[in-house]
């Protein structure tokens, strides 16, 4: 198939965190993410992304639901040094 | 390998045969495609789906040779009328939502016969049979993530559509005749008969179909003189233009 380069319809790719984990004992870090215009493509995308070792769980957050927490730069959480 | 049957292995390894073969065409269109990925995670991912197609078919062409010059005769050593890859897979892309509908197709029918030897009495078939089910899955799940995002473009609605009339037809010939003898049920070497194979395939490819709000399938007959070869689940030779993709160039490289 010669390579197409229509870009159609236009791809309206929403962002992905990805977390993941190789064993039960650890907890999910946060490895990458990945943009895809939905749920499906991006966890085939992040499976062939992220597949550099054989995770116990890998799972996908959409950027769009999480909720950061210094939205307001006048509002900064800050942290004591002990 | 053993079968519970052994009148039956002959089938049983032609069957075996026409996935490995399945899956190597397939991991060679993956492998063509990849430029025409949309984004630079598309390469990888067809670049990795490629790369298990292809591991789906050595491990295949493992369990069927009894040693190393078996291996090297069915990995590298057969000619175009030997491959017995779906017709489904003979005719090139003509764009990308041709290419998706082909994958979906092409992944659903595959698992479908495969889901027949999930639990089949040789261990290792059984077992075969889950690892390329895992490995199907993403890949169903790679096409229909497309599909769903192309058929909300009614250029590219239509275009799904007209694949979809080309190619269904293709899929649904490679389960052969509808009432045909089915040794390998009747040996109990597969837990369901080719008839509810056929089935069930047709029934998941409907449910995605409306799904999609695409106009409804219509199994029209094949209009083919090439006569149905059992053993290759096919009409005619491999073309010889797709054989010169698949077949293995240089032997230097292999191990």
């Amino acid at each position: 198939m010669p390579v197409d380069r229509k870009q159609r319809p236009a791809a309206k790719d929403e962002y992905y965190e990805v977390f993941a984990r190789q064993d039960s004992s650890v907890a999910l870090t946060h490895v990458g993410s990945v943009a895809a215009p939905n749920d499906d493509l991006a966890q085939v995308r992040a499976r062939f992304t992220f597949d550099e070792h054989p995770w116990r769980e890998i799972c996908l957050v959409p950027a769009a639901t999480m909720i950061p927490m210094n939205k307001n730069p006048h509002q900064r959480t800050r942290v004591k040094a002990v | 390998m053993t079968s519970a049957n052994a009148s039956v292995m002959p089938t049983l390894e032609s069957e075996l045969l026409c996935l490995a073969d399945t899956k190597l065409v397939i991991g060679n269109w993956l492998v063509e495609c990849t430029l025409n990925g949309r984004a630079l995670p598309d390469f990888s991912a067809l670049l990795g789906m490629a790369g298990s197609s292809y591991g789906d078919a050595r491990a295949l062409y493992q369990l069927l040779s009894d040693g190393r010059e078996q291996y090297v005769h069915l990995e590298r050593g057969r000619g175009s009328d030997e491959i017995y890859s779906m017709n489904l897979l003979d005719a090139p892309p003509q764009n990308w939502e041709d290419f998706v509908v082909t994958l979906w197709l092409c992944e659903s029918a595959t698992w479908t016969m495969l889901s027949g030897f999930l639990h089949h009495s040789n261990r290792v078939i059984g077992a075969l049979a889950r690892k390329l089910g895992e490995d199907a899955y993403f890949k169903i799940k790679y096409s229909l993530g497309w599909s769903r995002f192309l058929a909300g473009d009614p250029e590219s609605r239509t275009q799904l559509e007209d694949s979809l009339a080309v190619r269904y037809p293709l899929a649904l010939d490679w389960f052969g005749p509808r009432g045909g003898t089915d040794p390998l049920a009747e040996a109990q070497d597969r837990d369901k008969s080719i008839d509810e194979l056929r089935d069930a395939f047709c029934g998941d490819v409907d449910d995605e179909v409306t799904a999609l709000e695409l106009a409804a399938l219509s199994a029209s007959r094949l209009e083919s003189d090439a006569p149905w070869r059992p053993a290759a689940r096919r009409r005619g030779p491999l073309p010889k233009a797709l054989f010169e993709v698949i077949r293995f160039k240089d032997q230097l490289w292999a191990h």
